[in-house]
C-alpha cells in the first residue's frame, strides 16, 4: 500500500485515458506527457497504459507499507528515498516503511511514477483516470491510502535503456486546423515567425501571454481535441489539453501533433516556445 | 430524403471532421444522426463526436489512411440508406420553477415583458431536439427553444450554479449536470440527473432524442413526488 504524507501541488492518478465517451461528452484525459508515462511503465514490463501517478511542479510525499518496486520519469523532482537521492529512467527498489519524497520540478513540469504490476485503482468507463465528477477523486489527499496490486515476481533488472527527452527544446509541431484559412496572411505569419510566452496552464488548457488580434466570428459548437488551438475574440490563443471540454465554439486555427502536446505538458508558466507547421 | 454537400477536413493526424452546412436544423440533425449510426461499427473508426453541423471523427492511422478513410467515408454517405421513419425517445424532465430555485427568473419575466406563469409555459410545452451532448459530461445541447425566450448571456458569469439548475442562454435551454461556473439564466432546478457514471449507459439521453420539461411544485420537489418520464415519440 501506498500511504500520501504529503500530496503535493497537484498530484493525480492518470492512464492513457476513457475513449469511447466523448459523445456523452466525457473528456478523455489520461496523463499529460503520455509519452514519458509509458516510458515509465514500459521499464517496469508493465502494459503501457497502467496507471501511473503524474506531480505537477512540486511533488507528493508518499510512504510505502510493502516493498516494490517502481520507475520515476518525466521532470526531475530531485526524489528521494528514505532521505538518499535516487535515479530516474530505471526500476528502484522499495522497501516497507520507506518514504519517497519528491521536491520541485526542475527539467520539466510533470513527473510520473509508475509501480511494477500498478495500483488498484476503481476504474470508471473503462479508465483510471482521475477526473472530477467522473472519477471517485480529482486529485491525490493528504492520507489517502492507495493499494497495490499483488506483485509475487518482482523483476529488478531492466535491459532497455531510455533516457530522458530534452524537455527545453522550444519548438512545437502542428497541423493547420479546420478553420486555419480565415486566418490572414498577417495573423499565420505572426503564428509562424513570433515566439509565446506560456501564461495560466493546467490539465485543461494552456494559455498565452501574447495575443493576436483578429476578428474571427466563433463557429457552431463543434469538437474540439486536445492539443486544439483556439483563438478567442478577445485575441488569447488557447491549446486544449488532455481534461479539455469536448466541443467549443472558437476556432480551430492549429491541431499539435501528440509529440508537441507531450512536450507543452513540461512547460511552465514564463518558458517560451514557437511553432512550425507541418504540411499534411 | 435529403442529401447534403458534406465538407472533409483533417483535424490533425488521427481524425477527420465532416461538416454539414453552416445551420441548426432538425433535418440536418437526422442526417448527421443516421450517418453516424452507419459509420459507428466500422473496425478503424474509433470514436465520433458529433454536434450541431459536423461528426468528428476519430480514426485509427495505424489500420487506414486518412486519403482512404475519406474516400469510405464519402462512399458510404453517398450510398445511404433512406431512414425509415422510427419514432423517437421523449424524455419528459420534472422542473421545480419556484422562484427560490430560478434565480433569474424575475428578472428574465421583467426583460421579456411575460409574466412568471408564461415563461414557464413557454418553456415547458416546447418538445426540444437533443442535437449532441458536450461541454461537460451528460449536458444536453436542445434546439428548439421559443423565440420568446431567448436572452443574451450575462456579462459576467456566476462562479456557482448548482447541479440541476435548468437555463436559458442565448438561444439555448439547458440543464447543468454538475456545479460550475456558467453564465445562463437560472429559472428552475431539476432532480434528475441525465448523467451516472455507474448507469449501464453512463448518459441515459442521446442525440437524436427529444426532451421536455413539465413544472413540479417545490413540495413535489421535497418530497420526491416526481420521476423521469420516458415515452415513445411520433413526429
Amino acid at each position: 500500500m501506498i500511504r500520501v504524507i504529503k500530496p503535493g501541488f497537484y498530484t493525480t492518478v492518470q492512464d492513457l485515458g476513457r475513449s469511447g465517451y466523448r459523445k456523452y461528452g466525457v473528456p478523455i484525459s489520461g496523463a499529460m506527457d503520455q509519452r514519458s508515462m509509458i516510458h515509465g511503465n514500459l521499464l517496469l514490463n508493465n502494459h503501457e497504459n497502467e496507471a501511473v501517478i503524474e506531480a505537477t511542479l512540486v511533488g507528493p510525499t508518499l510512504e510505502f507499507t510493502e516493498d516494490t518496486i517502481v520507475c520515476i520519469t518525466g521532470a526531475d523532482m530531485n526524489a528521494r528515498i528514505a532521505q538518499k537521492s535516487t535515479a530516474m529512467y530505471q526500476p528502484i527498489k522499495i522497501k516497507s516503511g520507506e518514504r519517497l519524497t519528491f521536491g520541485s520540478a526542475t527539467q520539466g513540469t510533470r513527473t510520473y511514477l509508475s509501480i511494477q504490476c500498478g495500483m488498484d485503482i476503481e476504474e470508471v468507463l473503462s479508465s483510471k483516470s482521475y477526473y472530477p465528477n467522473i472519477a471517485p477523486n480529482s486529485k491525490l489527499e493528504k492520507d489517502q491510502e492507495i493499494h497495490l496490486k499483488t506483485n509475487a515476481n518482482l523483476l529488478s533488472q531492466t535491459y532497455s535503456k531510455i533516457s530522458r527527452p530534452d524537455f527545453s527544446e522550444t519548438t512545437l509541431t502542428l497541423y493547420k486546423g479546420p478553420e486555419y484559412d480565415l486566418l490572414s496572411e498577417h495573423q499565420k505569419n505572426r503564428f509562424e515567425t513570433e515566439h509565446f510566452t506560456v501564461a495560466l496552464n493546467n490539465r485543461m488548457a494552456y494559455r498565452f501571454q501574447e495575443k493576436i488580434e483578429n476578428n474571427l466570428f466563433s463557429i457552431i459548437t463543434s469538437a474540439v481535441l486536445p492539443g486544439t488551438i483556439q483563438l478567442t475574440a478577445s485575441g488569447d490563443i488557447i491549446i486544449l489539453m488532455r481534461d479539455s471540454q469536448t466541443t467549443g465554439g472558437y476556432p480551430r486555427i492549429f491541431q499539435l501533433t501528440n509529440e508537441a502536446l507531450n512536450l507543452l505538458s513540461q512547460k511552465r508558466t514564463g518558458d517560451l516556445i514557437y511553432f512550425q507547421i507541418i504540411n499534411q | 430524403m435529403s442529401s447534403y454537400k458534406l465538407t472533409y477536413k483533417l483535424f490533425g493526424d488521427s481524425s477527420i471532421l465532416v461538416e454539414w452546412p453552416l445551420s441548426i436544423s432538425p433535418e440536418i440533425l437526422s442526417d448527421i444522426k443516421g450517418f453516424n449510426d452507419e459509420i459507428l461499427h466500422l473496425q478503424f473508426i474509433q470514436e465520433t463526436i458529433p454536434a450541431y453541423n459536423s461528426i468528428t471523427i476519430i480514426y485509427d492511422s495505424l489500420i487506414i489512411s486518412s486519403f482512404d478513410c475519406i474516400q469510405y467515408l464519402q462512399d458510404i454517405y453517398k450510398n445511404k440508406k433512406a431512414r425509415s421513419n422510427k419514432p423517437s425517445t421523449l424524455w419528459k424532465v420534472p422542473v421545480c420553477y419556484d422562484l427560490s430555485y430560478g434565480k433569474d427568473m424575475t428578472y428574465l419575466a421583467d426583460t421579456k415583458g411575460l409574466s412568471v406563469s408564461e415563461i414557464i409555459e413557454l418553456h415547458s410545452s416546447a418538445v426540444y431536439d437533443i442535437h449532441f451532448i458536450g461541454f461537460l459530461p451528460g449536458f444536453p445541447y436542445l434546439g428548439g427553444l421559443d423565440e420568446r425566450l431567448h436572452t443574451e448571456r450575462k456579462q459576467n458569469p456566476e462562479l456557482h450554479i448548482k447541479k440541476g439548475a435548468v437555463a436559458i442562454g442565448g438561444k439555448q435551454t439547458g440543464i447543468y449536470p454538475a456545479d460550475s461556473p456558467g453564465g445562463w439564466h437560472v429559472i428552475g432546478h431539476t432532480p434528475i440527473s441525465l448523467f451516472d457514471v455507474n448507469g449501464i449507459q453512463p448518459c441515459l439521453v442521446e442525440m437524436g432524442d427529444k426532451l421536455q420539461f413539465y413544472s413540479i411544485s417545490k413540495v413535489e420537489l421535497q418530497e420526491h413526488n416526481y420521476e423521469l418520464l420516458k415515452e415513445t415519440y411520433h413526429d
